[in-house]
């Protein structure tokens, strides 16, 4: 390839990495509260809630995403005759799993927090809610910075899936340019991409790591 | 913050000079080797337009319009424009058969032909420098349309999984170097086979493969998943002298042939067409 085509395929990968974006923060945005949610299911006094939310950890965690992918994309189209579109269907797929996986990191949160301070909330009067939102919640957003790192940069590489249902993200970008192109540079160009947005999502967390290290 | 990130992104643009002169600077004890394509192929095999099955009054109406190109000499102009001479093996006339299905009305009532397609098969159908999806079955596809009054709408979909995008109708016909198979014929109506193609074994001229017979013990790449492979497992009497007693499968035709230069594989496995376009890419580098 020559430095011209290089050129036009960084700024093509640039136009593409749009969808790769958005499809990391719309997983983001929607799996970070869901994934809350499915937490509390999950320790839920009530029988049902706790196995419906466990089938659920299972099947997600279970299964391959790249099957996830197929399942949401072409099911619907059998079931209601009509399919998501191909990058929604994605939103779903990531949302759904990734969910699971940040439930997970929730609970550990929840529970690394000791009952004493629940105890001692309540004697001086908190509500359930407020104990919750005031005492247990900024301690968990602390403890599980690490894993939800993780998770972050994992969910970056992971958009690669996507290309699966016939989404335009980077690495369908590269796969394509080195086939019309015949030469490999186009999937180390996508590797660099990749490498620069882990390196902000890195960077982002250890900031927000530091910002919390009030006791310091 | 913004430091930082004029830091990285300095840092990225060095690391992509880097790969390119590296990348630049491998392969060359091969350099100078030229590609050979051996006469004696494999399979000849015929490239088909897929539709769902129940489709036929839409394969019956694209069929007949072929036809119609073929007569008029429009197909064989854009058959020259991507392969030098008219390779297509489209019959001048065609009888339409009967019909009760809707399928033509339902394409021409939305306006669009949705196209799927593996948009890294050039020379069928792929994309050039500015990511525009070219191709001579993409030029054959878009005057089709044109006669039948509809817009084509190519969609690239992961070419493993366009039988249950066909199935649920999110394309409307198969269409970028579709092989025929009785299996696929079971499965789908397919159009008129409107050209030929071999799977062709290439070589570099230092390689000392001569014929299929120099290939025992040898390497032989193919692409996984593609016909190659069916041509391949057709022949035991070439696959199983080969190194191993089998092929070597790897993602793309395009790996295939790089591998032939910076490894100790010796031939490639691939489609004759395809194999043309790339080698005049390659040796033009």
């Amino acid at each position: 390839m020559s430095l011209e085509e290089i050129g036009k395929l960084i700024i093509q990968m640039l136009l593409d990495s749009r969808t790769t974006l958005a499809l990391f923060a719309l997983t983001a945005l929607f799996a970070l509260p869901l994934g809350l949610l499915v937490a509390c299911g999950r320790m839920s006094r009530i029988r049902v809630i706790q196995w419906v939310v466990r089938a659920y950890l299972l099947i997600m965690r279970g299964t391959p995403l790249i099957l996830q992918l197929i399942f949401f994309y072409f099911m619907p189209s059998y079931i209601f005759g009509q399919s998501l579109p191909r990058f929604w269907a994605a939103v779903l797929a990531f949302s759904l799993n990734y969910a699971a996986y940040f439930a997970e990191i929730y609970r550990g949160g929840i529970e690394a927090v000791p009952v004493g301070q629940r105890e001692a909330a309540s004697v001086l009067g908190f509500s359930r809610g407020q104990t919750f939102g005031r005492i247990i919640l900024p301690q968990v957003i602390k403890h599980i910075l690490p894993p939800m790192g993780n998770e972050f940069m994992v969910l970056v590489k992971d958009t690669a899936l996507a290309q699966t249902i016939g989404v335009m993200e980077i690495f369908r970008l590269a796969n394509t340019s080195v086939s019309s192109n015949a030469s490999l540079i186009p999937i180390f160009v996508a590797g660099v991409f990749y490498l620069v947005m882990n390196a902000i999502v890195s960077k982002g967390f250890s900031i927000a790591e530091k910002k919390l290290d009030y006791y310091k | 913050m913004l430091c930082q990130m004029k830091k990285i992104f300095a840092a990225a643009l060095s690391a992509v000079m880097l790969l390119t002169v590296a990348l630049g600077g491998c392969g060359q004890s091969n350099a100078d080797a030229k590609y050979v394509i051996l006469d004696e192929a494999l399979a000849d095999e015929q490239y088909v337009i897929g539709f769902r099955k129940d489709d036929l009054s839409l394969k019956e109406e694209v069929n007949k319009i072929l036809s119609d190109m073929k007569a008029d000499g429009s197909l064989g102009e854009i058959s020259t424009k991507w392969f030098g001479s008219d390779v297509t093996t489209v019959p001048e006339t065609y009888e339409k058969a009967e019909t009760t299905d809707d399928s033509l009305q339902q394409v021409k009532d939305k306006g669009v032909l949705v196209l799927g397609l593996d948009d890294s098969f050039p020379p069928m159908g792929y994309r050039d420098d500015d990511q525009n999806i070219v191709g001579f079955d993409i030029d054959v596809a878009t005057a089709v349309c044109e006669r039948m009054g509809v817009e084509l709408q190519p969609q690239p979909i992961k070419w493993s999984s366009k039988e249950m995008e066909l199935e649920t109708g999110n394309v409307d016909c198969l269409w970028n170097g579709f092989t025929y198979s009785e299996e696929r014929a079971e499965a789908m109506a397919l159009s008129a086979p409107y050209m030929t193609n071999r799977q062709v074994v290439v070589t570099l001229d230092t390689k000392g493969v001569n014929s299929l017979s120099d290939l025992e013990g040898k390497e032989l790449v193919l692409q996984g998943g593609s016909t190659a492979v069916d041509a391949l497992d057709a022949h035991p009497e070439v696959k199983d002298t080969l190194l191993n007693g089998r092929g070597t499968e790897v993602d793309d035709n395009v790996t295939a042939l790089l591998d032939l230069k910076t490894s100790s594989a010796s031939a490639v496995l691939m489609d004759e067409v395809v194999a043309r376009y790339y080698i005049n890419t390659l040796s033009a580098e």
